[in-house]
């Protein structure tokens, strides 16, 4: 009765080191909830800038795959910008998508051109709610 | 100690692994986290499976960057580096910096791992950063 329940937040990373952001096969699932949680907010930094690449937040259930499931970015994360300089994404407005149940997983999904790209490292933001 | 005294819901682990022989590779290493909320490094932990054998020092140490700080242009978290030709698989407990102001994140703040030396043979390393979310 005198201990409230406060909702635990933490932060998990993807981290593709090196070249890795130049290869699509590098990009995918990083996260699988053991527990009910929201996503709060991401950010993105990169060593160096791709020739167009673009970066995607996705929620994956059941037995979805990559790029199946539902994006939880209103726009992509633009991986031709600016080299060391951390992007937030915007998180999109259909709130239902950002809520993850156990075995829901994060992934991340490549658009554009890699080519260049290096030293990608993505964070994000949950709340876990149960 | 009061048993209604919360437990501290903002404490969180953060694993970073640098698999089999990419920990070989000096490209691997770099930034593994951006804070999207303010937090303070409470504690930092390493082991590796296999240890260099380069003849002369082969250290790690984790780095807090700020702005557009890129590697090796940070704050030094740890009063000294973690010896990679140390005996494999024994964690070493990092020392916190006692500037204890660049032991805190805000957002858009990165950690950052930074080797020198010759990675020959260093293989598995593992770094777990403890972290509590402060607001």
């Amino acid at each position: 009765m005198n201990n409230p329940k406060v909702p635990w937040r933490f932060q998990v990373s993807a981290v593709l080191p090196g070249t890795g952001p130049a290869s699509a096969g590098n990009y995918g699932k990083f996260f699988v909830a053991n527990k009910k949680c929201v996503v709060k907010s991401v950010k993105a930094v990169w060593t160096t800038a791709s020739t167009s690449g673009t970066l995607q937040l996705q929620r994956l259930q059941g037995t979805e795959a990559k790029a199946s499931g539902d994006d939880l970015l209103s726009s992509t994360i633009d991986l031709s910008g600016t080299a060391e300089t951390v992007n937030s994404g915007t998180l999109t407005t259909t709130v239902a998508y950002l809520i993850l149940t156990a075995g829901d997983r994060l992934c991340l999904e490549n658009g554009g051109t890699l080519t260049s790209g290096a030293g990608l490292c993505v964070t994000v933001e949950l709340e876990q709610v149960d | 100690m009061s048993g209604n005294q919360p437990v501290d819901s903002r404490v969180f682990q953060l694993v970073h692994a640098l698999d089999g022989t990419s920990a070989a590779t000096a490209a691997d290493y770099g930034k593994f986290f951006v804070a999207c909320k303010k937090c303070v490094v409470r504690s930092i932990r390493e082991v590796h499976t296999v240890k260099g054998s380069d003849g002369s020092a082969v250290t790690l140490m984790i780095e807090r960057l700020q702005g557009t700080e890129t590697s090796g242009n940070g704050d030094d978290l740890l009063t000294s580096a973690f010896n990679l030709k140390g005996t494999a698989e024994t964690v070493q407990s990092g020392t916190l910096t006692t500037t204890v102001a660049d032991l805190i994140l805000t957002a858009g703040d990165r950690l950052n791992l930074v080797d020198t030396g010759v990675l020959t043979a260093v293989d598995g390393v593992c770094v777990t950063v403890e972290l509590q979310q402060i607001n």
